[in-house]
Parts: C-alpha cells; sequence; structure tokens
C-alpha cells in the first residue's frame, strides 16, 4: 500500500532532470500538498514498525528522503542529526521536525510530527487495555521477567558502546561515574544531573584555570 | 482538569531534560513517576518500560502514553503524549530556523560536553534499574537500609547470559531477542 504511494513522487523528480540535476534535491519541483503527504506516511511508517527507537530509525530516514526521492542531500542528514543530538526531547520527534522543515517548512514539520504521534497513541490504547486484564497471571509475569532481564542486557550493551565514544578523558570519565553512582544509590533527581553537568561543561570550557588542571593531570596519568 | 494539565506539564518537563533519547529517559521516567508522584509502584514501571521496549515507536513516546493512559484514560494518553512532542516541536523548529548557528555555538557545545557523559551515566543508571527488577530480587540501594539478605533470581541471570551471548554473536533483530527473552521467561518459570 505505502510502496505504491511512493514510487509515483520519486518519478517526475528523477525523470525530466539530467544527472547533475538529480543529484541537487529540489523538493521544490514537487507539490506542497504531496510532500506533506509522503512525509505524514514515511514518519507514520518510521514509528509504527521501527522497534528499538531513535538511533535504529536515522538509516530508514536517509534512505527514504536521500536515496529514494533525493529531497535531502547527505550533508542535510549529517546536520540535522548532529543538530538533533544537541537537543532534549525523543529522536523520532526531534528528526521528524528536522526533517519536516527541510522538505516542507512548519506544515511539513507538523505533517512528519503527526505521523510519528499517532501509531504509539493507538498501538498503546490497545496494548495497555489488553495488558491490565494480563497481570497477576504467573505465566505472564514469568515471560515479563524474561523481557526485563533482555532489556536489562541490551541497555548495558548500550552503555559501552556508548562509553567507547564518550569516555576520552578523564573529565568524562568523572562526570559519568558520579552520575551514576547518584542517580543509581540515591534518591536524586535526574533533572538536576543534567542540569549539573551541562553548568560543569560550561564551567571547564569557558574557565581556561579548570582546563589546566584537567589537562595536566591527564598528561600525568599516562 | 486539573490532574491533565499536571499530566502535560510532567511530561513536558520529563521530555525537555531528556538528552539522547530511549534508555536515557528511564531514570527520568522514574524519578518523577516513582519516586516523586507515585503514579506506580517500582515492578509495575519496569514492566511498562518492558512494554514499551516490546512494541514499536519511540520508547519514551510508548510510556508516556501508557501511563497518561493508566492516569486518565484515553484523554490522558493523548494529552501526556502530547506533552512529550510539544518541547520537541517548539526548540527544533527554533534550531532548525537558525540551524548554523545553533549547530556551532560554542556555550552549547560546552553544555554538552558535560551532558554527554552524564547521560551515559543515566544509562548506566538504567541498567542497574532493570537489574533489581529482574537478575536481584531486591533492590540494591536498600541492602545496608535493610540488612536483607542478597538474593539472586537465577530465572533472570539465565535470560541475562543468554541476550548477552546471542547479541555478541549472531545479533538477530530485536523482536525476536525480546520475544525468545519472553518464552525463555516462560519456560524457566515452569522448571
Amino acid at each position: 500500500m505505502t510502496s505504491n504511494k511512493t514510487t509515483p513522487p520519486a518519478r517526475p523528480d528523477d525523470t525530466p532532470d539530467t544527472p547533475e540535476a538529480a543529484a541537487t534535491p529540489c523538493p521544490e519541483q514537487v507539490p506542497r500538498l504531496h510532500r506533506l503527504r509522503v512525509l505524514f506516511w514515511v514518519f507514520l511508517g518510521i514509528s509504527a514498525f521501527s522497534l528499538g527507537g531513535g538511533l535504529a530509525m536515522l538509516p530508514i530516514m536517509s534512505r527514504e528522503f536521500v536515496t529514494k526521492r533525493h529531497w535531502l542531500t547527505d550533508d542535510d542528514m549529517v546536520d540535522s542529526i548532529a543538530v538533533m543530538q544537541s537537543l532534549p526531547g525523543i529522536i523520532a520527534t526531534n528528526m521528524s521536525v528536522l526533517i519536516g522543515w527541510r522538505v516542507a517548512g512548519i506544515p511539513g514539520a507538523l505533517a512528519a510530527t503527526a505521523g510519528v504521534f499517532l501509531p504509539p497513541l493507538v498501538v498503546i490504547l490497545v496494548i495497555a487495555t489488553l495488558f491490565r486484564q494480563l497481570t497477576g497471571n504467573p505465566a505472564v509475569d514469568n515471560i515479563f521477567l524474561g523481557v526485563r532481564a533482555a532489556i536489562c542486557a541490551l541497555i548495558l550493551l548500550t552503555a559501552i558502546k556508548l562509553g567507547r565514544q564518550i569516555l576520552k578523558g578523564a573529565y568524562e570519565i568523572v562526570v559519568a561515574f558520579i552520575s551514576f553512582v547518584i542517580l543509581a544509590f540515591f534518591p536524586v533527581d535526574a533533572i538536576w544531573v543534567i542540569i549539573l553537568a551541562g553548568l560543569s561543561g560550561l564551567a571547564m570550557t569557558f574557565f581556561p584555570a579548570l582546563r589546566l588542571k584537567k589537562n595536566q593531570t591527564g598528561a600525568k596519568t599516562p | 482538569m486539573k490532574q491533565l494539565l499536571n499530566l502535560y506539564f510532567l511530561f513536558c518537563k520529563i521530555s525537555l531534560f531528556t538528552f539522547g533519547g530511549g534508555y536515557a529517559m528511564v531514570p527520568l521516567f522514574q524519578s518523577e513517576l516513582v519516586t516523586k508522584h507515585q503514579f506506580l509502584s517500582q515492578d509495575a514501571f519496569a514492566n511498562m518500560v518492558a512494554l514499551a521496549q516490546m512494541t514499536p515507536g519511540p520508547i519514551g513516546m510508548n510510556s508516556a502514553t501508557y501511563i497518561g493512559f493508566d492516569q486518565a484514560g484515553v484523554l490522558g494518553a493523548f494529552i501526556a503524549t502530547l506533552g512529550v512532542v510539544t518541547p520537541s516541536l517548539v526548540l527544533t523548529m527554533a534550531a532548525a530556523a537558525g540551524i548554523d548557528r545553533w549547530k556551532n555555538s560554542p556555550a552549547l557545545r560546552a553544555a554538552l560536553s558535560g551532558i554527554r557523559p552524564a547521560v551515559l551515566g543515566l544509562i548506566a543508571a538504567a541498567v542497574i534499574f532493570f537489574a533489581e527488577a529482574s537478575v536481584f530480587e531486591t533492590p540494591l540501594c536498600f541492602l545496608w537500609q535493610t540488612g536483607q539478605n542478597f538474593c539472586l533470581c537465577w530465572q533472570g541471570i539465565v535470560v541475562f547470559a543468554a541476550v548477552i551471548a546471542v547479541e555478541l554473536t549472531i545479533k538477530p533483530n530485536l523482536i525476536i531477542t525480546v520475544g525468545g527473552a519472553g518464552l525463555l521467561g516462560w519456560l524457566l518459570g515452569l522448571i
């Protein structure tokens, strides 16, 4: 159903163009209403069918908008991802706003976000109703024990992968360790950890005295 | 009405302080929903996140919809999900309008250089939280307060080890991993 819908927009975009024109993205050639419709349905599909959330959705987005339709370039995607990572909020919604904006302005951002918004609402409403009737059943409890153990393992693997990217120096290790200990073993509000970590980043960058000390200790340890 | 407004702003707040999405949200949800407002027990919260992970869609949005529904029905689900989306929508549009200035702002980079490792700490804390709900039978942070015995749940350990082994070798589709873990949990429960 969606694949039928998605092929036509690529055609009028591709056929009349010379090769160099096809390389530059020109979503303007496609009627705005059509762009909005595609944005809505593509993001609806991404939200409805991708498991594990967030970063797993990025390759699908770049396939749909860069490879298939030439509405965005690879640079657009890299820029969007960089901005997305610096903003709070859910990855999928942030990306839908950034991509929707680039393809069709504010209406585009709203159409794409609406696409992300709808599937969880419908799916979870159905599942939450069923789930209420299932809790307390010992078989279901055992299944959920298994799933929780699986999630524990998956998050651990994610943390290790992230740690390899993030932990570059003494400062990063100290911040990560302190926030881990505080959150895991003390009843501290997670929001304060984020605020304080942001402030410490600002202090480290704008007060060279602190940074110098960090460099010296960093130089001594190896 | 007041309850709906509270839900809306609560989820706005959680969304506003989530960097990196997904698992980084777990400690934020936990401190707001379990510790502060006591909407859910620790166990119900763990099950809720498990459910959000198993169902397609962004984990944060799934969780918001679930809690909203739990607290105030269908309208609550809608309002809570809207709350999670609003800050993203506003901030991202603002950033998209001035994309280059935003990307190169030194203050932003500085703040993020601190926030990134803290998010890693948050995710690591989420590991402990889920371990308490699966591998250990008692919450670790209460061990020294209550003097309880240290209990391990062997079924949880088996599933945990199996998932690590599978993820490091075959790396199947996430649906298969999570579904298989549920099945294994059920089978071990029969023993």
